[in-house]
């Protein structure tokens, strides 16, 4: 339950900006339906009290073509958004704009002829080189804000975006705290943010590719970790290093045994052959390989004692 | 980073002796109890500046629980603050409630405040051990363990589990706990009352605590309330908020408690609010115990009978040991479904604001979910809060602002 001062304030913001607020003040909510006028508002709820911004983030709701589990997840989706038409239901001519966008789009998404369904809006003229992209670069935005004004009371504020038109403005220069936040939804949803002057990573391995909260990601196959980190560690000079001491305690293998273990490991590396780029996966066959005469073996276990080469390596529990 | 951050600096700056230098500190650090890294740029002993690595820990919580079932994401959101895991699983079950319009009993909510506090306490004394180290004080760690592990038997004795009880289900709390517990819990706080104080005292007359935290690591109202600081951090910087009297949720509108303030925003005045909301909780915990006994809560009904279909709070029951789980293993119930929509509940956790927003598609899991840590937001503070100080008080800031990394990589 909002309070009576913040309530006003809403309505005040959204009055200045041509009502593009739908506001439930029992629930604390609003529902921006004109998103051009997002910085406006967000500059003006702002002044107006709401200095807090305790959460941003965001939420991919473009339906993919190809794959059937994620429109059913998205048919879903439209049955979502009834909270937000009621809330829409007080007022008629904004309703219509506001119910338009995720169903109309999800339907877009299900059938082949959708220019006419989505035919109503600007983005209409880009219909041709967007049936060819299997995915809508749809997001539904919220943003929770507490104003210490009015006894800290909070309001979420929704909104729908398509990247496709344009970027989405940073908000970070209206609160810094909306900073940390873009940084996880680039990595963690590809959304980018013009005018946020730190952009990098935040929670991701830089190595990782793709954006693990949209909708068209598929998960990698489990990754070969021990190679990764034996391609690294190649990389970085100190697999030789390893190689050098082996030699000189006289641990490495003839070459016969190593072959054998060169060609188990490239059955070790192809369920990460997807993960890794081509030039890595040929580093991690080398570091594979520098393994197998270390005398790691196939279970990555190392075989000391030098003294029966070829026995022991296939085991791998040599005592 | 702000204009008495940078006065700092200058203050201290030397130009004769020193060079700037860089230390990396982390990810594996004897003093950082969780991987994090800093890159701190210092000249000679100055702190210029910090940049904050984090992502060591990132377990992909948030799309974990969008391919899992409801009982499932509760364990997960547990396991991101895991020394008061009953918030991820109250945070849940509030989401779950708002989703699909469940009443919880009145009795349920006491229960509920009373083991959301108890997490805070043990939260909190987790903390006091952990600052007391970073100081190179060895003896508050095992006081704080030793006070500690009283708190988690009882939470065993509710729950099943030590840590990450699922006692919190939707619609109210799993069951009635057992006398034992009310008795066990009564005959702990007064011991544990005197104890705080003396806890206090041991840091508070002591030359060498105060000297290090005071003024130690100052973090403005302003900056606080722009960079997302709650909690503890943003009180102590006499930012005047807790959920728990602005926005009530389980019982906490009829409780009466002080949400103590700082003045200064300093190390000091975070370790002081710290332990004068230890004292709150133990005064709720014993609010909510009087409630309890009473005669109106006596004897109302704990869960909710409108979860109708009630694999949800059985599974999560059946983590408890509670129920027998063979019956859950066997699949006979279908995994609940919770109508599509969205729902967005905060919780004031021991370290500040936790805020989840769950999207529904109606399915047996939810679509979205994301989970707001205070941790994140105060781990950048260190820039701006670190600046002008010198590195031996890097880690009695990061101790003062009770950095959970589970929490803040999710």
């Amino acid at each position: 339950m909002l309070p009576e001062a913040a309530l006003s304030l809403l309505r005040e913001v959204s009055e200045a900006h041509g009502g593009c607020l739908l506001i439930d003040g029992r629930r604390g909510r609003a529902l921006l339906s004109d998103t051009a006028r997002l910085l406006d508002v967000c500059k003006g709820l702002r002044r107006g009290g709401f200095t807090r911004a305790i959460d941003f983030t965001a939420m991919h709701v473009g339906a993919s073509l190809d794959s059937p589990s994620s429109t059913m997840r998205a048919s879903g989706k439209a049955g979502q958004d009834p909270p937000l038409q009621n809330q829409a239901g007080q007022d008629p001519p904004l309703q219509n704009q506001a119910g338009q966008d995720p169903p109309l789009q999800n339907q877009a998404g299900q059938d082949p002829p959708l220019q006419e369904a989505a035919g109503t809006e600007a983005r209409s003229t880009e219909d041709g080189p967007r049936q060819a992209r299997p995915l809508q670069n749809d997001f539904a935005f919220f943003l929770q804000l507490r104003a210490p004004k009015f006894g800290h009371s909070g309001i979420l504020l929704k909104w729908k975006w398509s990247l496709i038109e344009q970027a989405h403005p940073s908000l970070s220069l209206v609160w810094a705290s909306c900073g940390l936040a873009e940084r996880e939804m680039l990595e963690m949803l590809g959304v980018p943010f013009a005018g946020n002057p730190d952009l990098r990573p935040l929670l991701l391995d830089m190595r990782f590719a793709g954006h693990p909260l949209r909708r068209d990601f598929k998960s990698p196959p489990p990754q070969d970790y021990a190679s990764a980190l034996l391609a690294d560690r190649h990389e970085a000079g100190l697999i030789f290093g390893l190689r050098q001491a082996a030699e000189n305690r006289g641990t490495t293998r003839p070459s016969g045994s190593a072959s054998d273990n060169t060609g188990a490991s490239t059955s070790l590396d192809s369920p990460a052959s997807r993960v890794l780029s081509p030039d890595a996966q040929k580093r991690s066959a080398e570091a594979m390989d520098y393994s197998a005469e270390l005398g790691i073996g196939e279970k990555g276990l190392r075989t000391q004692d030098s003294g029966q080469p070829g026995s022991s390596a296939t085991e791998g529990t040599a005592p | 980073m702000t204009l008495s951050s940078i006065r700092r600096v200058e203050k201290r700056y030397d130009p004769l002796l020193t060079e700037t230098i860089v230390v990396s500190v982390g990810p594996q650090h004897p003093s950082l109890v969780s991987p994090v890294q800093l890159h701190i740029q210092a000249d000679g002993e100055l702190i210029e500046r910090v940049t904050v690595e984090q992502g060591f820990m990132h377990r992909g919580i948030e799309m974990l629980c969008s391919q899992r079932d409801w009982a499932g994401c509760a364990a997960l959101l547990s396991r991101t603050e895991w020394l008061a895991g009953m918030n991820g699983h109250f945070l849940l079950s509030s989401a779950i409630e708002e989703l699909s319009g469940l009443e919880v009993p009145q009795r349920a909510q006491f229960l509920r405040s009373l083991v959301l506090e108890l997490g805070r306490l043990s939260s909190h004394l987790y903390w006091f051990g952990d600052l007391g180290l970073e100081v190179g004080a060895v003896t508050p760690v095992f006081w704080a363990m030793r006070e500690r592990e009283p708190l988690l038997e009882l939470l065993d004795m509710l729950s099943g589990h030590r840590w990450h009880g699922a006692y919190i289900v939707p619609g109210g709390v799993s069951h009635e706990p057992p006398a034992a517990f009310y008795q066990r819990l009564r005959a702990w706080l007064p011991l544990m009352r005197r104890r705080i104080n003396s806890y206090e005292e041991y840091f508070s007359d002591n030359a060498i605590w105060v000297n290090r935290s005071e003024l130690i690591g100052v973090l403005e109202t302003d900056y606080a309330i722009k960079n997302g600081a709650s909690g503890p951090v943003a009180r102590a910087s006499a930012v005047d908020c807790d959920l728990r009297r602005d926005a009530p949720y389980a019982a906490y509108g009829e409780l009466s408690f002080k949400v103590p303030l700082g003045e200064y925003g300093d190390a000091l005045d975070r370790f002081r609010v710290r332990f004068m909301e230890m004292r709150e909780s133990m005064n709720m915990v014993e609010q909510c115990l009087d409630a309890l006994a009473g005669a109106e809560l006596g004897s109302a009904r704990l869960v909710g009978a409108s979860l109708d279909s009630p694999s949800l709070a059985a599974g999560i029951q059946g983590k408890a040991g509670q129920d027998p789980p063979l019956q859950n293993q066997a699949g006979q119930d279908p995994p609940i479904q919770i109508p599509a929509g969205e729902a967005f509940v905060s919780v004031e956790g021991p370290r500040g604001e936790l805020a989840l927003s769950v999207v529904s598609d109606g399915g047996h899991g939810p679509a979205r979910v994301h989970l707001r840590g205070p941790s994140m937001y105060h781990l950048h503070l260190l820039d701006e809060l670190c600046r002008g100080y010198l590195l031996a008080d890097l880690f009695v800031i990061y101790a003062s602002l009770d950095i959970m990394v589970g929490e803040a990589d999710r």
